[in-house]
């Protein structure tokens, strides 16, 4: 790694403004993908900004819906009970991070804006329906993270812009849920494929309200399996209305053939986990 | 938290080690796992890859489990490690260091010392650990001699050991 | 029950204490003073010339302290036998892998080493490559070695008895091709050198090597200097598996690049350079042929292997050797054909790799008598157990088999698995699958010899001092050897003090490799031990006017049988002898192959191959398969291995543990890939070796037949825990889901793609 100007400020202001001065910075979080692209020589800031001493960037609550800062970590998501009670789903999918070791320090804010392809939380909070703070020097908005990734490893900040907050609707909390993800190991692997899926149903007429399906590590960036979406939205659930939108998911989907796995068995994967992961959710509700 | 205001090249941190406080100037790309091996002399923590992908450098720092390679160390200013050279009491070996010796979880030994302090952070977090938590929790520690096995041991024999 | 008090037990490791402490001192961890950090600069293209090297920007980088071209060097070529030698530490005419060495830099730290590489400029003619074997032996393809016509490095034809006649007398002939991957040891240290020249010239390398002297010999070799001048140390090793062996041309650039700084100089390999740069276990396509008659003996069996070299020798040429007598040597079989191809390829090389050749050739083997054994409707075990080897025979290819345990291995692993029950009710998508092995359990004289050395020394106050040149790299050989010398000395272990692997006091010791050292350094232990303790009790029976044939020794006391009180203690004796006499109480072992070399022995194919003891398992693979995405689950492992006797069980099961994961891993995950002779996978997170979530459990038995040639009966088992594994888990599957993988690794892609070709057909 080469040297690097390192500051630490204690106010998101500072931070605001040091990123916008400083042309080629980078924002530091948890470091285990910064740190990486560093040393690999792929990433060259000649200076950083850590975010960690700016209080509240890394807390999460529940006022209407969910706000987490962009600092909390995957681990403090894993563990926490109260997400564990109301979005387990949340829980089961960070626990699915790299290790222990790397979810103590990773953040959900560098794993949206370092936008693999694969990214797991980015995945996940895809099919959560969520929204993310942008703040730079004059300016704040709101946007949807469906749109905000832009490409592999790319994201629509622009410069001097900060992502500070992810939010979710209440009713995310009304869903089932599961993330899988599909890899050569049962631990420490970029999936081959990752599908995040969430359903609300009707308990007894097993009528979908809400079916969310994100896909990851089978397009440029995590995408939403929209088409399979609309095969069950409004619709009552069976698995014959599933197999059909698993095709459709796999259907929907253009991955690449790399060294880890081909494209036609990505989009078979697809077609075989979402319907095997949607089957699990109806099985658990009470109607069958 | 104490920030650093102004960007920097080089920096004073303190660090509290093993219960021992040091006083280091550091440059920004230093990381921790540096630190405690070229700078400190406690060369126990092991570079296995210096990525984040095998835990041989992982040590506890304000309480938690990381990869000490992917630790600034001047993020970890004002902050207290524990490496592997923190456990034992002198002669007395830490019963987890024990119990790795009596169940022959110890071949090459390089993976040891991150295998070690993994199950210390996990103990510590999880005193009565099932199985699949010992092995979701050590999941990010690679061993290339054992095949595990008498590793599991060693930690299940830690668990009695600590009680 | 053998009434022996060390030997056999079940004993920690006896560096276990410092390893959980992080006291143990591994290469890396060594800082001298003024010590300067190495780079190589390596070769960004499979196959080239090299026109020009011009290393004058680089030279003025401030913090540079030293840069290497292969003027530098005398410009031997080596490998691990001077026969085979075809690589220059740096390159001066032509490279021929993506990494080859060109030059090397010394910097006050790796940083600016990194930095001056940048600033060296090669420039090349870019020569066309080749990257398959098969390609490469074809004429017009692109030579890599002017030497070595249609790329073959070497040949092997060996014929036992009829083949066709065997063929033709068969009721059952199957033929199968089965190609197996390039495997990446991936050990958890790197290698790492530290090296100091003197400026009378005296040499100090400390290296994670696992054969110093050998070591020593090839820097002496490579570098033209006098082997005297060369003192190569070893701390402790962060595993091997056969990386660690051969002079590695970065070894050569430390002490090189110390001797033109005058500063230590420490060269150590990131994991992204350790996955690129060092050996990998060589890729084979193997054709094979088995003829049997319908009772299931096997008649005839013929092998055409090609095994990819990559770039360069090291192993490649014993390792294909291996491969045949492995194939030839397993089952009782008189009509044996071997025909093997060791091709160069411009890609990263070839080296020892745990099973050395082996794991290949048995995976076919096993891969192929499973399918006769479905179509004779047999017993995939019973169809072993009738062509097992027996103990004290000689096979039709002229190897000598003491003891042997094969089919105790069988037996024990098929009661232990519960086969019998598992292969007939087992749950959907669940199967069981087996297959054994033989390997060498003493090392071999293949190579010309097959040396290890030991001195046992009791000091004046007693103490006892054991110095041996084996290497301990982790697999336990230090607890191993003072448990053999505590065991004839009749003392506890913990009282022996140990010095090993260092080339200015301990014997030679060829290394550790060839599951050798239990027989090969145990047999020089078990001398020296034996000598020393011959002294002292003539020196005792003095002190006690006693007969020496009446004296006992327990716990560092010498006594007359029956009449404990009159003693001497392992001081006194050696206080009189070093205080009073003008003599020493030392013992000194050395041992080197077995005591008869066959005059019909071939070097080249090993035909009438002369390993003291052979060694034979058994594994049993317990698999579930997911039939939608082709994933396979090991739920179970059995292994069983004929051993010899155990000198400590505890770490003989270590041993097969750690291998049967690495062999699951080599039949599953584990591939290194290569597209136009780049690596594309050189990390820990796209090389997949198993973490603690992917083991299973596994079940480690050990049959201790006694083996004439080693001492207390023991052989060698480090190598073997990895030979069948890969058979077995395959077999497994084609049990769980009726799919037969044939090219190694079994991954879900190719099992799911197999199971769609199966339901459409």
């Amino acid at each position: 790694m080469r040297n690097f100007e390192y500051m630490k400020p204690d106010k998101l202001e500072d931070a605001l403004s040091a990123f916008q001065e400083h042309e080629d910075a980078l924002l530091l979080a948890g470091g285990t993908d910064l740190l990486v692209g560093m040393k690999y020589g792929l990433l060259r800031p000649q200076h950083i900004i850590d975010l960690k001493a700016i209080s509240d960037l890394s807390a999460f609550r529940n006022e209407k819906g969910w706000e987490f800062g962009a600092l909390t970590t995957i681990r403090d998501m894993e563990k926490s009970e109260i997400l564990r009670n109301r979005m387990p789903f949340l829980c089961q999918a960070a626990g699915t991070l790299g290790s222990v070791q790397i979810r103590n320090r990773a953040t959900l804010g560098g794993n949206l804006c370092n936008a693999s392809p694969a990214a797991d939380m980015a995945t996940m909070f895809l099919a959560m329906d969520s929204q993310v703070r942008i703040m730079s020097v004059n300016k704040e908005k709101v946007i949807p993270l469906d749109g905000f990734f832009s490409g592999p490893n790319a994201t629509v900040l622009g410069k001097g812009e900060v992502l500070t907050e992810i939010m979710i609707p209440e009713d995310i909390e009304k869903c089932r849920g599961c993330y899988l993800k599909f890899g050569p190991r049962k631990a420490m692997d970029i999936g081959i494929v990752n599908i995040a899926v969430l359903l609300d149903a009707d308990k007894e007429s097993g009528l979908c309200k809400k079916a969310r399906i994100a896909l990851g590590a089978v397009a440029p960036t995590p995408v939403r399996a929209k088409r399979a979406e609309e095969i069950l939205n409004g619709n009552v659930l069976s698995p014959d209305l599933i197999a059909k939108a698993a095709q459709a998911a796999s259907g929907e989907i253009n991955p690449i053939s790399d060294f880890r796995a081909s494209a036609d068995y990505r989009k078979e994967l697809v077609k075989i986990l979402v319907a095997r992961v949607l089957n699990t959710l109806l099985a658990k509700s009470p109607i069958s | 938290m104490r920030g650093i205001m102004k960007m920097k090249k080089t920096h004073q941190i303190q660090v509290a080690v093993n219960g021992e406080a040091y006083t280091c100037l550091i440059s920004s790309k230093t990381t921790l796992l540096e630190l405690l091996r070229d700078d400190l002399d406690l060369t126990g923590t092991k570079e296995g890859c210096d990525e984040g992908d095998c835990g041989a450098c992982s040590v506890i720092l304000n309480g938690k489990l990381v990869n000490s390679c992917l630790v600034l160390a001047v993020e970890a200013d004002d902050g207290e490690i524990t490496t592997i050279e923190g456990l034992d009491r002198g002669d007395a070996l830490n019963p987890i260091q024990a119990a790795f010796v009596d169940s022959g979880a110890v071949q090459c030994g390089f993976c040891t010392p991150g295998m070690i302090m993994t199950t210390k952070a996990m103990l510590d977090e999880i005193p009565d650990p099932s199985e699949e938590q010992i092995k979701h929790y050590l999941a990010g520690n690679l061993c290339r001699c054992s095949g595990y096995v008498k590793i599991m041991d060693a930690v299940k024999s830690s668990i009695k050991r600590s009680e | 029950m053998d009434g022996y008090t060390s030997v056999g037990k079940r004993v920690p490791q006896r560096d276990a204490v410092v390893k959980v402490k992080g006291s143990a001192i591994f290469t890396k961890d060594i800082k001298l003073k003024g010590m300067l950090h190495g780079k190589m600069l390596r070769s960004p293209l499979p196959h080239a010339r090299i026109l020009n090297i011009d290393v004058s920007r680089a030279e003025k980088l401030k913090g540079v302290r030293a840069i290497l071209t292969y003027k530098d060097t005398p410009q031997i070529k080596f490998s691990i036998s001077p026969t085979w030698a075809d690589k220059l530490p740096l390159e001066s005419e032509k490279v021929r892998y993506v990494g080859d060495e060109i030059a090397a830099v010394a910097a006050v730290d790796e940083d600016t080493a990194m930095e001056a590489l940048d600033l060296i400029h090669v420039d090349f003619e870019e020569l066309p490559a080749v990257y398959d074997p098969s390609e490469a032996m074809k004429p017009g393809a692109p030579i890599i070695h002017d030497a070595f016509e249609n790329n073959i490095a070497r040949v092997i034809n060996m014929e036992c008895g009829d083949i066709e006649k065997g063929f033709a007398g068969s009721d059952l002939i199957l033929e199968e091709t089965f190609t197996t991957q390039a495997q990446s040891h991936s050990p958890i240290e790197t290698h790492c050198c530290v090296a100091t020249c003197e400026p009378n010239g005296q040499i100090t390398v400390w290296a994670n090597s696992q054969a110093p002297h050998s070591l020593r010999q090839r820097l002496s070799y490579a570098l033209g200097v006098d082997a005297s001048k060369i003192h190569v140390i070893t701390p402790f090793i962060g595993g091997g598996f056969g990386s660690k062996i051969d002079l590695e041309p970065s070894q050569a650039a430390c002490v090189l690049l110390s001797r033109k700084s005058g500063n230590p100089v420490r060269i150590s390999n990131t994991r992204q350079e350790q996955y690129m740069f060092t050996r990998l276990r060589h890729p084979t396509i193997e054709k094979m042929r088995i003829g049997v008659n319908r009772g299931g003996k096997i008649i005839a069996k013929e092998a055409r292997v090609v095994m990819d070299n990559g770039a360069y020798n090291s192993h490649g040429p014993a390792v294909l050797s291996y491969n045949n007598v492995m194939f030839s040597t397993l089952y009782r079989v008189e009509n044996i054909k071997y025909e093997g191809y060791l091709v160069y390829t411009n890609k990263n090389w070839g080296g020892a790799c745990r099973g050395y050749g082996d794991p290949q050739v048995t995976f076919a083997q096993e891969s192929l008598l499973d399918m006769i054994a479905e179509q004779l409707k047999m017993d995939p075990i019973e169809l072993r157990l009738k062509n097992a080897n027996n103990p004290d025979e000689v096979t039709a290819n002229k190897v000598f088999i003491t003891s042997c345990g094969l089919k105790e291995t069988l037996k024990e692993a098929r009661d232990a698995a519960d086969w019998a029950e598992k292969k007939v009710n087992k749950p959907r998508h669940r199967g069981i699958g087996m297959a054994s092995m033989i390997y060498t359990g003493g090392g071999s004289i293949g190579s010309g010899s097959n040396y290890s050395g030991a001195t046992v020394q009791v000091n004046a106050d007693g103490t006892i001092h054991l110095m041996a040149g084996a290497v301990d790299i982790g697999q336990g050989s230090n607890t191993v050897l003072a448990q053999m010398a505590a065991e004839i000395l009749g003392v506890d272990p913990d009282n022996i003090r140990l010095t090993t692997a260092d080339t200015d006091v301990t014997l030679p010791c060829m290394g550790t490799f060839g599951s050798r050292v239990t027989l090969c350094a145990g047999n020089a232990v078990f001398q020296a031990a034996n000598e020393v303790k011959k002294k002292l009790l003539e020196e005792a029976a003095e002190m006690l006017e006693a007969n020496k044939e009446d004296l006992e020794i327990n716990e560092k006391r010498i006594f007359v049988k029956g009449s404990p009180g009159v003693s001497v203690t392992f001081a006194q004796v050696a206080s009189a002898v070093h205080y009073k006499k003008r003599k020493t109480l030392i013992g000194h072992g050395y041992y080197n192959g077995p005591e008869v070399v066959p005059k019909d022995f071939d070097p080249v194919s090993y035909r009438g191959y002369p390993s003291p003891a052979m060694v034979f398992g058994t594994h049993i693979a317990e698999v579930e398969v997911d039939p939608e995405t082709g994933r396979v689950d090991v739920v179970n492992f059995v292994a069983a291995h004929d051993l010899g006797k155990a000198i400590n069980p505890l770490l003989a099961e270590g041993q097969i543990e750690g291998g049967v994961v690495q062999g699951i891993g080599w039949a599953l995950t584990e591939e290194v890939k290569f597209e136009n002779g780049r690596i594309l996978n050189p990390s820990f997170h796209d090389y997949k070796i198993f973490t603690i979530e992917d083991a299973p459990k596994i079940s480690a038995i050990l049959i201790e037949p006694i083996d004439p040639n080693g001492p207390f009966g023991a052989k060698g088992i480090g190598e073997c825990a990895m030979v069948p594994t890969a058979p077995a888990v395959v077999n497994a599957i084609y049990d769980a889901v009726g799919v037969r993988i044939k090219d190694l690794p079994a991954t879900p892609e190719k099992i799911c793609k197999a199971l769609k070709e199966k339901s459409t057909s």
